[in-house]
């Protein structure tokens, strides 16, 4: 763990009616990593991601950034990102770019690769150019933290792999990623540092030989069926939608 | 259950943060926002303060304004009369009229304006005119007519000085004269009497003009004036015998000249020749089947003598000549309907405006003719003539009483069953059969015609600038031209009780200041045509016709109110001017076809007669469903808000939902007609459920 | 960066969503067909500025609301709703609000003051009567009081684009949504006046209190303040409403619907009634009623 960190989150507990989504969240990003969140569906990734940003208010705890003050401290790319039809993708980010006076439009594509939709209508654009445009926008005006929930849902392998490396481009010395992700395989590529959230606990944290050393196996799978249990099962906590 | 919730919302902490360091840019981002916000608001109140300066018109020429109080006669006389009086006027632009509204007489615009609707449909005045008398050298007539060496120019009514209760007249009475200074009006006060007030005093006082409703209320006097008229006249046939004709081998001429003044000359059963002329006041009275019969030259009886009375006889043998085609051909059509712009050739060189009149109208011959003789009767008496029946002139407080005049079949080759000219009397209990006009009137202000009965003239009774005539219960059908054609714009006109059927068009009223009520129009092509201002119609039945009721005159002041529009194909077919609003005191007409929810006296959906879909809403199936349409409805609205600066139309915001004179209908076995205030507006046969 | 700056970042997208939705364009086109239908039929605009307005009023009550509904019944839901992601940018809550609403706004004056302007300049080329007879003025009439019949149009639309916009956040889900705009609408065009025509009849609203108690109806209060500043101009017959209490509620719908929007935001109103009732449900609320009620029974 690395003595510089991002954000803190101590004790963060989320609930919706009396279903408990998240509870006792205690963890330290540290800075300049790229942080992978995983776990079952429904274990809370999600959740987690939206307190963190500030689109759901925790029920208990705390969450803290600590990175370097900035016009926007954290990215964020939702999991069902929406773009206006009618407007282009440099237009979109024309638009987020102006609220932080943040880099010109055509520089974001290009970090995201997506410099040849430029004019395009976003409603035009395919679901890995959406989630391009959708990391471009989640790292306009150079936030610290920047926070990708499921960046790579629904993409086929190549375009998951380049959201990846893209990611993995964008964490550097002074910027974070948190994301979250099913493709553990990806995840294992690219991640320095994994959280295992598991029925809204975290049930391990650390970097990706600690967690191998601790579970005694070689592959991000083994870590997640030695905590989930073998079976496909899917533990229900409530869904928030 | 709640847990306790200890969360720090970190953005809100950064934000809170940012706002120092951004602090002065937010001030001025701040202070940029309420410049807006100030300038737009300022903007917005100006808008709803500012005046937003309509230029205050200049006056205009009298002649282009739309000019009310002075009947045509007195306008046509005035000229003729004396080229220098200048009678005070008032011009006044108002709010929402197009045009410029002429009064003649300051009194006659104090009195429109207290009329109730008159806002309604005029708007406010924004600014008004008078006549400045100041250096203008004026002097006063012996009938107090105003007259100036120079023409008077124009100043606004509110900056005047006005004097009241002078000597001054206009011909329809006591008259206010403006002046630019007080210095002259009070010079003219020494030589006139009266006193000096300004422009709210003149607004406030105690003005008397006669209106619409001064005639409703003297109806029964007048009644009863001719009833006492008609009482005295026929005392005539009450004098003692004086000679009798053929005794002594007389005859009648010879008898008439032996009779003593004031005796009766009997005229026994059987033929007696013509002409005759009676130059003494005596009364000649037929026994059995008396009559006189012309040689078919000239005219048949000559009365020049006052107090004649010719009673019981029958009269025939007329010559048939007529004033002709000047007359007969469709002067009906041209300038003299109306309040405005007459263009007949008056004077001629004779020394009265009126003379070629009399020759057009009075002209040719006639069963009798009276002439310069008060007081003559003519009574039970059967006329058969190819030109006039009985033509009275200058002859006041005659009565014509039961006589039936047989005119030509055709028209045109007739004349007037009674004309009177200048001579006021009384005209009932007559038949007028065939022949031009039934009764023809010229200046024969007051006259009365009641109870007769006229068919297939031109038409019944046709008034030529006679004004405060009373023209009741008359039966007329078949008249090829007008049942009762009131022309040249006189005032104080009164149309009561008339049933017109089968006739081109029933009624034609001109003039101001009339009233028309309780007539039964029917069968007619068209029922009602009004050119009159300022004049009520009331409780009349307009049924069955082609067309209902026109109405032509420019400026909307007419009461129009409970009358009964049922069975016409088109209630209100034209209307020329601007729109009128047919409602008064929260009542308006029973019209078929009217729908609307109702408080059990009058709908609440405004009916607008001239309108394409409620004009059919009566004969047309769907129009009902159209005329409900929200769209429509919403329009409907507020229409009669602003009916001055609306196009042509007549709308009547308050329908009566069942007859004013139900009665009638009931009586006549109507059963198109039926009342809809019960039934929450929707009459049965008008209601499809496929 | 400034708050001035968010707010103006915003109103300018949402200006633009509405330039670029096309229905709305269709929205004012149809606006404009309607104007001239109406006045062919009732002819005021033969007659000047101020019987083209009366004219237009009932109309516009009927539609202006229509079209403020349309445009703000989905602000803040679908594809419009970026909230989560603006959160993460430094803009204020109150520069979001009012530059959606401004921006939308403008677009309202567009859609809905753009044919009213054409009607305005089409009465200026009509000109009014014409005689050959008599001499015609225009009476008391001015392009002003069209400007200020415009104006209280859009402040009209401003009030009902505000309350379907708290709508739009009060409820999510597009098809509900969908259904309390129509609800607005209802509300809007017939509640008020309905509700104070129940209260005449009622006799628990006097008649001298009618002009006040209509002014709480935000369209009786656009129909009374027409009536009054451009229509009473001109008849000099006014008291058609209470003046300042037909602002006051304009403005207060308003400022309440702005409120609501602004505490909205950040809350889900359909998912904080369902958390109550899962409350009262583990409080065993239910239970007790229940057992309360058999008991009676």
């Amino acid at each position: 763990m690395s003595d510089r960190s991002v954000l803190r989150l101590d004790g963060v507990a989320k609930s919706f009616g009396t279903v408990d989504v998240l509870s006792d969240i205690s963890v330290s990003i540290p800075a300049g990593e790229l942080v992978a969140v995983i776990g079952p569906n429904g274990s809370g990734k999600t959740t987690l991601l939206r307190a963190i940003v500030g689109d759901l208010r925790p029920t208990g705890g705390s969450i803290s950034y600590t990175g370097p003050d900035t016009n926007r401290p954290i990215g964020y790319l939702p999991q069902r990102p929406t773009f206006r039809s009618g407007f282009t993708a440099a237009e979109t980010l024309a638009f987020y770019s102006a609220l932080v006076d943040g880099a010109a439009p055509e520089i974001l594509l290009e970090r995201v690769g997506l410099e040849a939709a430029a004019g395009r209508n976003v409603e035009n654009l395919s679901g890995g150019m959406r989630q391009l445009l959708g990391i471009a926008q989640a790292i306009v005006g150079d936030p610290p933290l920047v926070i990708l929930d499921e960046p790579a849902s629904g993409l086929d392998p190549n375009m998951s792999e380049y959201v990846f490396e893209t990611a993995a481009e964008i964490a550097s010395e002074d910027r974070t990623v948190l994301l979250s992700s099913h493709d553990l395989t990806l995840v294992e590529e690219t991640a320095d540092r994994v959280v295992v959230l598991h029925q809204g606990r975290v049930a391990a944290s650390g970097t990706l030989e600690t967690l191998s050393s601790r579970f005694g196996t070689d592959s991000l799978r083994g870590v997640l069926n030695a905590i989930v249990g073998d079976t496909a099962r899917v533990s229900v906590l409530g869904g928030e939608q | 259950m709640y847990q306790t919730i200890q969360y720090r919302y970190s953005l809100i902490q950064l934000y809170g943060e940012m706002t120092d360091r951004t602090s002065s840019e937010l001030t001025s981002g701040t202070l940029l926002l309420i410049g807006v916000g100030v300038v737009l608001l300022g903007g917005s109140i100006g808008l709803f303060v500012a005046d937003f300066g309509t230029a205050t018109p200049e006056p205009v020429a009298f002649d282009e304004t739309v000019a009310i109080g002075l009947t045509l006669e007195d306008e046509l006389r005035l000229e003729d009369e004396s080229v220098d009086v200048e009678l005070p006027r008032m011009q006044v632009f108002y709010s929402q009229y197009p045009y410029v509204v002429g009064y003649y007489g300051i009194e006659s615009f104090v009195t429109a304006h207290r009329e109730p609707t008159h806002e309604q449909q005029f708007g406010f005045p924004t600014v008004a005119y008078v006549t400045d008398y100041t250096s203008r050298g004026i002097r006063l007539t012996a009938d107090g007519l105003p007259e100036t060496r120079l023409s008077p120019g124009w100043i606004a009514a509110d900056e005047a000085y006005y004097v009241i209760d002078s000597e001054a007249r206009t011909p329809s009475g006591e008259t206010i004269v403006p002046f630019r200074t007080a210095e002259s009006a009070e010079a003219f006060t020494e030589e006139y009497g009266g006193t000096v007030v300004e422009w709210d005093a003149v607004l406030q006082s105690d003005v008397e003009v006669d209106d619409a409703e001064t005639v409703r209320t003297r109806l029964d006097g007048h009644r009863d004036e001719a009833d006492r008229s008609v009482v005295r006249r026929m005392e005539l046939a009450d004098r003692p015998v004086g000679a009798v004709v053929g005794e002594n081998g007389t005859t009648l001429q010879d008898a008439i000249d032996a009779a003593p003044s004031n005796t009766t000359v009997l005229v026994p059963n059987g033929t007696h020749s013509g002409p005759i002329e009676i130059d003494h006041p005596v009364t000649l009275r037929g026994s059995g089947d008396a009559r006189i019969e012309g040689d078919g030259n000239g005219t048949v009886v000559t009365v020049t003598a006052p107090e004649t009375a010719i009673v019981g006889v029958a009269i025939s043998g007329v010559g048939d000549t007529t004033p002709g085609p000047t007359v007969t051909d469709d002067h009906a059509h041209g300038g003299f309907s109306g309040t405005g712009g007459h263009d007949h050739g008056d004077t001629d060189g004779d020394d009265s405006w009126d003379a070629a009149i009399d020759d057009d109208y009075a002209g040719g011959d006639s069963a009798v003719s009276i002439t310069t003789a008060d007081g003559v009767l003519v009574a039970d008496t059967e006329i058969h003539t190819d030109a006039a029946g009985v033509i009275v002139r200058d002859s006041p407080d005659f009565v014509v009483s039961n006589v039936t005049v047989n005119g030509s079949a055709n028209y045109r080759e007739g004349h007037m069953g009674v004309a009177a000219m200048r001579s006021v009397g009384v005209v009932e209990h007559s038949t007028f059969i065939g022949g031009l006009d039934g009764v023809y009137t010229h200046r024969a202000d007051g006259i009365v015609v009641r109870n007769n009965e006229m068919y297939d003239n031109r038409m019944g009774v046709h008034l030529m600038f006679t004004s405060d005539a009373l023209l009741a219960d008359n039966a007329i059908s078949g008249q090829e031209q007008t049942g009762i054609y009131v022309m040249t714009g006189p005032q104080g006109n009164g149309i009561v009780g008339n049933e017109i059927t089968e006739t081109w068009t029933a009624i034609s009223v001109g003039g101001s200041d009339s009233y028309v009520a309780d007539n039964v129009l029917s069968e007619n092509d068209l029922g009602m045509r009004i050119d009159a201002t300022a004049s009520i119609f009331e409780r009349n039945v307009i049924v069955d016709n082609r067309n209902g009721v026109e109405t032509w005159a420019l400026l909307p002041t007419n009461r129009v109110t409970r009358n009964d529009f049922v069975g016409n194909d088109r209630h209100v077919p034209i209307s020329s001017g601007r729109l009128r609003v047919w409602t008064h005191n929260g009542e308006g007409n029973y019209w078929e076809g009217a729908i609307g929810t109702t408080d059990g006296a009058v709908i609440q959906r405004p009916y607008t007669p001239t309108d394409p879909i409620d004009g059919r809403l009566h004969r047309v199936d769907g129009a009902n469903t159209l005329a409900q349409a929200p769209a429509l409805d919403a329009l409907a609205g507020f229409e009669g808000s602003v009916p001055g600066m609306r196009a042509d139309g007549v709308i009547d915001v308050a329908p009566l939902c069942s007859p004013a004179n139900e009665a009638w209908f009931e009586r006549h076995g109507r059963t198109d007609i039926e009342p809809v205030c019960q039934s929450g507006g929707q009459r049965t046969e008008n209601v499809h459920h496929d | 960066m400034s708050r001035f700056r968010g707010f103006g970042v915003v109103a300018w997208r949402e200006l633009l969503t509405v330039v670029r939705t096309r229905s709305y364009l269709l929205l004012s086109a149809g606006l404009l067909l309607v104007f001239v239908g109406v006045l062919r039929v009732a002819g005021g605009i033969g007659g000047g500025y101020v019987p083209t307005a009366v004219d237009l009023l009932l109309p516009l009550e009927l539609l202006v609301p229509l079209v403020a509904v349309a445009l703000g019944y989905r602000a803040f839901s679908g594809e419009n709703d970026d909230r989560p992601v603006l959160r993460t940018y430094p803009l204020s809550k109150s520069a979001l609000v009012a530059g959606v609403f401004a921006g939308r706004f403008v677009g309202l004056a567009g859609i809905v003051g753009g044919p009213l302007v054409a009607v305005g300049l089409a009465v200026s080329q009509i000109g009014g009567p014409e005689s050959r007879v008599f001499a015609v003025h225009h009476g008391v009439d001015s392009p002003i009081l069209f400007v200020r019949f415009i104006a209280l149009t859009l402040c009209f639309g401003a009030v009902v684009l505000a309350m379907a916009m708290a709508v739009s956040v009060l409820v999510r889900n597009s098809r509900a949504a969908l259904a309390a705009a129509l609800a607005v609408l209802v509300a809007v065009v017939a509640g008020g006046d309905l509700v104070a025509l129940l209260g005449l009849s009622a006799g628990s609203i006097s008649d001298d209190l009618l002009g006040t108690v209509l002014a709480v109806g935000p369209n009786a209060a656009y129909r009374g303040l027409v009536l009054e500043s451009v229509v009473g101009v001109v008849t000099d017959r006014s008291n058609a409403i209470n003046v300042p209490a037909a602002v006051f509620g304009l403005g207060g719908w308003l400022g309440v619907s702005l409120l609501i929007v602004w505490f909205g935001l950040d809350r889900r109103p359909a998912l904080l009634l369902q958390n109550a009732l899962d409350r009262a449900r583990s409080l065993g609320l239910r239970r007790r009623l229940w057992a309360r009620l058999r008991r009676r029974g």
